[in-house]
Order: structure tokens, then C-alpha cells, then sequence
């Protein structure tokens, strides 16, 4: 019985000592950075603040990274990672997150031992890793490293494009332009090949063809694919998992679902906290659903105060006094929308301009003035998007609803060019020069032209 | 016998199930310990620097704001009715050009230029007797909006003054976003013709020179497609007699280029890269030209400090300010010449006197969560272009430009800088303010 006792007494010793000692090591074990939040809203702050607070697990701290540098904590966020990686030394998704983070500060030569490490342990973005490798060292003022690096990471094609680039910079253009090919073959059409090919021309000191060169980058908005982009959605969709954020997302999604009640409580709430445009402008577009019109109306005044005027905000403008019955007022703000900007929303502008004067005032004259001038813009939209068909329908609508308009004939002429018809683009290039001889886009346009009929 | 045997089963019966329940309770509460160790170490960048011995005094020129103001550029100019000089403002948010003037009895008074219709967006003003009948007019680059878009929605506008009143006359239209727009005489046929940053979109742009046929109507020559053309400040860089300019290049390009003029405009200019940065980051983010070392030539003042790649940007340890010392035939060095998280503006000024040339800086994206972190600087030169960087202000924060010049004629230059607040932390909020350098500093 006595030896049962003394037995007993000494696990329980034993146990004591032992729990003891992890409880003290789980008591004083190092805790994550406190960031200063008053620099935040209060939703961000609480959020942040619980996330802090209960980090415990080896996960949790990886979680606590990426939240504060969703944040744009940025300091605390790498010493987050930094902590994370040292509880998961096997983890390449630590080592990754943390190189990423220690990159963004500015932090390249951690940063790329980090992102080595990620590769090391077999992260499924590897390429992409080496990729943020070579923009590293090129940060580094390093760009033998670097297109080291990029060499690794050519099976991405922004990874042979900077290869390109700093072939480039050497001077060494025809392998640049060799390059160039490669990746026009694997992502065609891009945005930055043209560029970089009419810089290359430049170089060459061939101004025409780098005129041409421009002119095809002019048309073009596919950008090349890039591993930070995917990283920068990864970074937005962790933002709108906590604070702020997410509140917003939740308001808009109610206006969306046409919750109105719910979604009024909501967006209330997070413009209460702090001025965002994106949940402002759903607040407008609940109010004129539900049809509270004036107070629409005092949203779309606030925004103007807040952010100034554009087409877009002008346009919504003249349609609340519309709705309102305030004509003038109304033709006044689209009228500004179409002055201000040239973007989608002032060719809309353009459209409830053009009814106006067409319906109201029977001022056909005007009214064909507005519809040309919207035919314009479509035009432009269609050339920048490579939509040339429509372009070209549209830019003969401009130019038949005003045949003094010298850039409707430059856009018809881009359309033309756009659709292979040679001809017809120098036709309407001259008919534009006709009625504005400086006007410089279609003197290069037709040079550029020359240049390849001579060809 | 039978009690101390009970007893001695009792005790047993304690310590056994101590023993079960010491290892259980752990189990149950282990997540409940409160870890109250030492926070993990935070490695910062330096937000903040020693405080300037010259006091400088802040002034606002307009009413303290409640949110964000987006001022984007200034220019000083002598004032019809006082010894103060008047600030001319480009006012992004309002679409509106500002002339700001400082009363007699104290305070400013603002008169808006453009009153006939508002600018998309103006980004650059300057001021200039554009057609020659003898007043000021104002050349205004418009970046149509503050947001990134590809759209053609730059433009190029003169304020023409018509005995005072204004007229908005559009130059160059149909343009991606326009952020600069220099004049001279650059062909030598007696009018002003242009040279113009279209920092553009997403990955367009271009650099323009507008050649006037004399009664405003322009040819434009495209000189270069490329993205991120910020500033294009002219001068006789190759002191040749004829106007030069140079174009900083951002956007990934991170160059300046300069287009020697051979004496007819530049249509044939001649290309130079006199800076080329293999940090294709490193987030330049506005140049002047200036005479740093006063040897007789131009160099330029750089600022480093963009940073929107992401939602929140972060200062970066290349940041601040350079100096591209002019030596001569088109060869520039390069000096960084203060580090600076987010510096926007650069302004050359002898703020202390002794005969050399100073710097003034306003940085945008500072590290703005560490509370005392410096808005305004200015760097001190040691006469060797060595350059000490004293803090000025840390409130208001996130300014995007600067200007330096003796604004209330007390024989010292101050500075003058706008406030451009479109992230957080909303707080802080400037619009346009002065730091006026007290008589004594010369």
C-alpha cells in the first residue's frame, strides 16, 4: 500500500513538473506583433484584434501573416510570417507567403532565400517563386542575376519577357526581338510585345517602324499574364474576409439581392465607419431602385464632393434630375459628362443628350451633333478593344451624322486599317487631314501606311 | 486498524485520480493559457528623422478639410496686390485651377480660374503668357481621373485670358491620361510649341511634342510609346543655345530619357538614356531640373517613392531622393541623396542661407501607421553635395507636391505643398499648406 502511495506521489510529481514546465513554455512563448490599428477602421481593428489574440497554433500564426498584410501591416506581417516559418520550418506555403511579404517591403535578398527555401520544399508555384526570384535581384540592381533567374523560370511568359527586356537594356535586340517571338507565340496579342518592339525599333533609330509598332500597341489590352497578379487577387480575396472588407462585401452583395431593407442597414453601417466609393455607389443604386429619389440625389452630390466629377457620376447625375423632372438640370449634367471625360459612360451621356434634342426640342440638328459624336466614342471603344467591325460600323455612322468631324474620319481610318483595308484607311486619312491638316495621328498613321506599301 | 487501511485507500483513491486528473485538465485547458510572452521582433523601416533646426511654421491656404484632398501640383507667382506670392493649384478632386492669395488683413482668398468648365482631372498647371499679348494665361495637363483606366481620357488645355476673364481651350484631346506639359520655343519660329507626358493607362502611353503653327493649332509628333512618362522639365541640358527637355519614365521603365534638340523641335531629336534603373520597382515618382552643384549645368532632382501595387503600400528602403549630377555630354551620375519612404515631390531652395543648394521633399507613402513618421523633410547641403535629411512635418500626410519660394517676402524661401489623400489613414488631412521659414534661418 505504501509503495502504491509513494508511486502515485511520484507521477503526479512527475506530472506536475512536466504540464508545469509546458504550461510555462505555452504561457511565455513569444506572441505576434501588435500593429497600430488606430490607423484602421474599427471593424479591421476589431477583427485583427481577435485574430491576434487567439493565435495559438503554428497555423494560426500563418493565418495572422496574411491578414496583416491584407491589412498593409506590412512590418508586423513579415515578422508574422517570419514566426510561422520557424514553427513550420516544412512548410513551402509559409516560406512562400513570407518571401512575398518580405519582397513587398522592399526586404529582396530574405525575400529571395525565402522563396528558394519554398522552392526547396517543393511549392506546386515553383516557377512562379523563381519568377518573383528574378524581380528580386532586378530590385537588387542586379540583372545578370536576375536573368539567371528568369532563364529557370522561362516557362512563364512574363518571365521571358523581362528576359527580353533586360536583353534589351544590354543592347543585345535581336535576341530581345527573338524572345519577343516566343512569347507573341504563347500569349498572342499582348499589350507590353508591341511596346517593347517599338522601343527596339527606336533603339534601331527606325522612327516609322516604330510608329507601326505603336500604332498595333495602341489597339491592344491583353497584358501578359503575371504571377503577381495572381498573387494580388490572392492578397484582395483575404481582405474581404475580415473587417472592413468584408462588411462592405456583405452590404453590396445585399444591395445585389435586393434585400433593400437589410442592404440599407448594412451600407449605413459601413459608410458610417468610413467613406468607400465602391459601397457609396451601391447606396446611390438602392435608392433609385427603391426610388427615394431625393435621396439619391444627395448621394451623387456627396460622391462629386468627395471624388470631383466624371462621366460616369455626371451621367447618373442627369439621370436622378431626369427622374426628378428636372429637365435642364439634367441636360446640363450629361452634357458635362461629355465634356469632361471620353470614357463609356460620356458615349451614354451622349446618347440621352442626343434624345433630348431629338424629342424635346426637335432640334435635329443637334441631336445628330450628339449621335455622332457618341457613334465617336463607341468607335474608339471598339478600336481600343480590337473590336474593328464595330468600330467601323460605328465610325460611318460618325461620319455620316457629321461629315466635318476630322476625327471621325481618323477613327473610320483605324477601323479600315484595323479590317486590312489599306486603302480605304488612306482615304479616310486623307479626308481627316482635309478638314484638320495637323491633325498628327493620321500623318502618322499614313506614313506608317507608306512605310508598308513601300514594304 | 481497519480506519488507517480506509485512510490509506482514500489517499490512494485522491492521488489516483490527481494523477488523471492533472494529464485531463491540461488536455481541457491547454488552449485556454494565455501565451504572455515578448512579441516577436518587428523590423521597420525609418519613418522618421531629427527635427528640423529650422523652425519652419505651418500656414494652410484653405480651410482645414474633413477628407481627403487631391492637390496635384503648385506653382508660385507674383501677386497682383501684396508682397505675398500667390499659389496657383491644380485641384484633381474639384477639377478646378486655383489661384490662392494671401489678404492684406491676414488669411487667404481663392479665386478659381477656369470658371467656364471644369478639367478632367488636372494634374499639372503652369502658368504663361501663352500667346504673348502680355497676361498670364495657365497650361493645364489633365489626367481625366484619378483612377487607372486606358481610356482617352487626357487632355492638354490652355486657360486663356481674355482681360481676365478665362477661356478653356483643349490643345490635345483623344490622349490617355496626361500628367506633364512643358513649353518653349523649341523649333525657333517665335511661338510656344509643347512636350507632353501621356503617362497613359495600364501599359500605354506616349511622349509627345505639339509643334504650333502659330495660331494654337498643333501637330503632334509621337516620340516615344511607352507607359509612365511622369515629368518632362525642359531646359539646355547640352548648353547648345536651344531648348532640350527630358522625360521620366516610370511604370516599370524607371529611366529618364532625354531628347537633345538639334535646333528645329524634335521631330529629329536625338534619343539619350542618361538614367536607366534595373529596379524596375523603384517608383519614381516626379524630376525637376536644377543646378544642385551650381557648376553651370542642369542636373535633375528625382523623387522615389510610388508604391500602388497593392491595395496598402509600403515604403521601400530605395526610396527618397536622387540626384542626376549633369557632367557633361549627355552623361549623367547618379546620387541617392536621401532615403525616404513614398517621397512624390523634390524642390531645390537655400533654406538655411549659406550659399548652396537645398532640397525640399513630401512623401506620400510614408509609414504612415508609425505615429510621428516625417511628411515634410528638407536635406540640408553640406556644400559638397553631402545631405542631411531634417523633418519638417508629420501632419498633414500623404502630400504629392511641392513648391519653394520666398512666399511672404521675409528674404528666406518656404515651402509650399499639396495634399494628395486618397488611401488610409484618413486623418491628417491637408489641402494646400505653407511651411514658412522664419527670417532668422538666413
Amino acid at each position: 500500500m505504501r509503495r502504491e502511495v509513494i508511486f502515485t506521489v511520484l507521477v503526479i510529481a512527475i506530472e506536475i513538473v512536466v504540464f508545469g514546465y509546458l504550461t510555462y513554455q505555452k504561457a511565455y512563448q513569444l506572441t505576434p506583433p501588435k500593429p497600430n490599428l488606430e490607423v484602421v477602421d474599427s471593424f479591421t481593428e476589431e477583427d485583427l484584434t481577435y485574430f491576434r489574440d487567439t493565435t495559438k497554433t503554428p497555423e494560426d500564426w500563418h493565418w495572422l501573416g496574411q491578414a496583416y498584410m491584407a491589412a498593409g501591416f506590412y512590418a508586423e506581417a513579415t515578422a508574422t510570417f517570419a514566426r510561422a516559418a520557424e514553427l513550420m520550418p516544412d512548410s513551402a506555403m509559409v516560406a512562400f507567403d513570407n518571401a512575398f511579404c518580405l519582397s513587398r517591403v522592399g526586404r529582396v535578398v530574405q525575400g529571395n532565400a525565402e522563396f528558394q527555401r519554398a522552392i526547396d520544399l517543393g511549392h506546386p508555384k515553383s516557377a512562379d517563386a523563381m519568377y518573383f526570384i528574378g524581380r528580386n535581384h532586378l530590385r537588387n540592381n542586379d540583372p545578370d542575376n536576375a536573368e539567371i533567374a528568369f532563364r529557370k523560370a522561362v516557362k512563364i511568359p512574363l518571365a521571358k519577357f523581362q528576359l527580353a527586356k533586360i536583353l534589351y537594356r544590354r543592347g543585345e535586340l535581336k535576341e530581345a526581338e527573338t524572345l519577343l517571338t516566343e512569347v507573341v507565340r504563347a500569349e498572342k496579342g499582348t499589350v507590353q510585345t508591341f511596346v517593347l518592339r517599338s522601343q527596339i525599333e527606336l533603339k534601331r533609330d527606325d522612327v516609322l517602324g516604330a510608329g507601326k509598332q505603336s500604332i498595333e500597341a495602341d489597339s491592344k489590352w491583353v497584358r501578359i499574364k503575371s504571377p503577381f497578379g495572381e498573387q494580388r487577387g490572392r492578397l484582395m480575396a483575404n481582405n474581404s474576409k475580415f473587417g472592413f472588407y468584408l462588411k462592405a462585401k456583405e452590404a453590396m452583395a445585399k444591395v445585389a439581392q435586393h434585400e433593400n431593407r437589410v442592404a440599407r442597414e448594412k451600407v449605413t453601417e459601413v459608410l458610417d465607419e468610413e467613406f468607400d466609393l465602391s459601397v457609396h455607389d451601391s447606396f446611390i443604386k438602392l435608392d433609385i431602385f427603391v426610388g427615394r429619389i431625393k435621396e439619391a440625389l444627395e448621394l451623387v452630390e456627396k460622391r462629386i464632393e468627395r471624388f470631383g466629377p466624371n462621366s460616369s457620376i455626371l451621367l447618373t447625375l442627369g439621370d436622378v434630375r431626369k427622374m426628378r423632372g428636372d429637365n435642364e438640370l439634367a441636360l446640363e449634367a450629361w452634357e458635362q459628362g461629355i465634356d469632361i471625360n471620353s470614357d463609356i459612360a460620356a458615349r451614354d451621356c451622349c446618347k440621352r443628350v442626343a434624345n433630348y434634342y431629338g424629342s424635346e426640342l426637335k432640334n435635329k440638328e443637334k441631336s445628330l451633333f450628339y449621335q455622332a459624336l457618341g457613334a465617336e466614342l463607341y468607335a474608339k471603344e471598339g478600336i481600343l478593344l480590337e473590336e474593328f467591325e464595330l468600330a467601323n460600323q460605328q465610325a460611318n455612322l460618325a461620319v455620316k451624322f457629321n461629315p466635318t468631324s476630322a476625327e471621325a474620319f481618323y477613327l473610320l481610318g483605324r477601323s479600315e486599317l484595323g479590317l486590312g483595308k489599306t486603302e480605304a484607311a488612306a482615304n479616310a486619312f486623307n479626308r481627316c487631314l482635309e478638314l484638320e491638316p495637323t491633325h498628327g495621328r493620321s500623318l502618322l498613321c499614313l506614313k506608317s501606311l507608306g512605310a508598308t506599301q513601300k514594304n | 486498524m481497519n480506519s488507517g487501511k480506509e485512510q490509506n485507500q482514500i489517499l490512494t483513491a485522491v492521488l489516483v485520480v490527481l494523477m488523471l486528473v492533472i494529464p485531463v485538465g491540461f488536455y481541457f485547458f491547454n488552449d485556454d493559457i494565455q501565451a504572455r510572452g515578448k512579441p516577436v521582433d518587428v523590423e521597420r523601416l525609418q519613418a522618421s528623422f531629427d527635427p528640423s533646426e529650422i523652425k519652419f511654421t505651418r500656414e494652410s491656404l484653405l480651410p482645414d478639410p474633413e477628407f481627403g484632398q487631391l492637390f496635384a501640383n503648385l506653382k508660385l507667382l507674383p501677386s497682383a496686390d501684396s508682397d505675398w506670392l500667390d499659389v496657383v493649384a491644380a485641384d484633381c478632386r474639384t477639377g478646378l485651377v486655383k489661384r490662392l492669395s494671401h489678404k492684406p488683413d491676414g488669411g487667404w482668398q481663392e479665386t478659381i480660374i477656369n470658371q467656364d468648365r471644369l478639367l478632367p482631372g488636372p494634374g499639372g498647371v503652369n502658368p504663361v503668357d501663352f500667346d504673348g499679348d502680355g497676361d498670364i494665361d495657365y497650361l493645364v495637363s489633365c489626367i481625366g481621373g484619378i483612377q487607372p483606366t486606358n481610356d482617352l481620357v487626357g487632355r492638354v488645355c490652355l486657360l486663356k485670358n481674355n482681360d481676365g476673364v478665362f477661356e478653356t481651350i483643349d490643345i490635345l484631346k483623344n490622349v490617355r491620361r496626361v500628367t506633364d506639359a512643358q513649353y518653349g520655343d523649341f523649333d525657333s519660329d517665335g511661338d510656344l510649341d509643347l512636350v507632353v507626358a501621356v503617362f497613359g493607362g495600364l501599359l500605354q502611353g506616349q511622349i509627345l511634342y505639339l509643334e504650333n503653327d502659330g495660331d494654337l493649332n498643333f501637330i503632334d509628333h509621337e516620340l516615344m510609346n511607352i507607359s509612365g512618362a511622369i515629368h518632362v522639365p525642359v531646359g539646355d541640358f547640352d548648353d547648345d543655345g536651344d531648348l532640350d527637355f527630358a522625360a521620366l519614365v516610370s511604370q516599370e521603365e524607371e529611366e529618364v530619357i532625354a531628347f537633345e534638340n538639334p535646333g528645329d523641335g524634335f521631330v529629329n531629336a536625338k534619343r539619350h538614356w542618361i538614367f536607366s534603373s534595373s529596379n524596375f520597382d523603384l517608383g519614381t515618382a516626379g524630376m525637376v531640373a536644377t543646378d544642385l552643384d551650381q557648376d553651370g549645368d542642369q542636373d535633375f532632382l528625382i523623387a522615389l517613392g510610388d508604391n500602388l501595387e497593392l491595395i496598402n503600400n509600403a515604403a521601400q528602403p530605395w526610396h527618397g531622393v536622387k540626384w542626376l549630377e549633369n557632367k557633361g555630354d549627355w552623361n549623367f551620375e547618379s546620387h541617392q541623396i536621401a532615403s525616404v519612404g513614398g517621397i512624390y515631390g523634390v524642390a531645390p531652395a537655400d533654406f538655411d542661407g549659406d550659399g548652396d543648394i537645398d532640397v525640399a521633399a513630401v512623401s506620400i507613402f510614408n509609414d504612415w501607421s508609425q505615429e510621428n513618421a516625417a511628411s515634410v523633410v528638407w536635406l540640408e547641403n553640406d556644400g559638397k553635395q553631402n545631405f542631411k535629411t531634417w523633418q519638417v512635418a508629420s501632419d498633414p500626410i500623404q502630400l504629392s507636391c511641392v513648391t519653394c519660394g520666398d512666399i511672404n517676402n521675409d528674404g528666406t524661401p518656404d515651402i509650399v505643398t499639396g495634399s494628395f489623400h486618397f488611401r488610409r489613414p484618413f486623418a491628417k488631412f491637408g489641402s494646400v499648406d505653407a511651411f514658412l521659414n522664419p527670417a532668422e534661418a538666413k
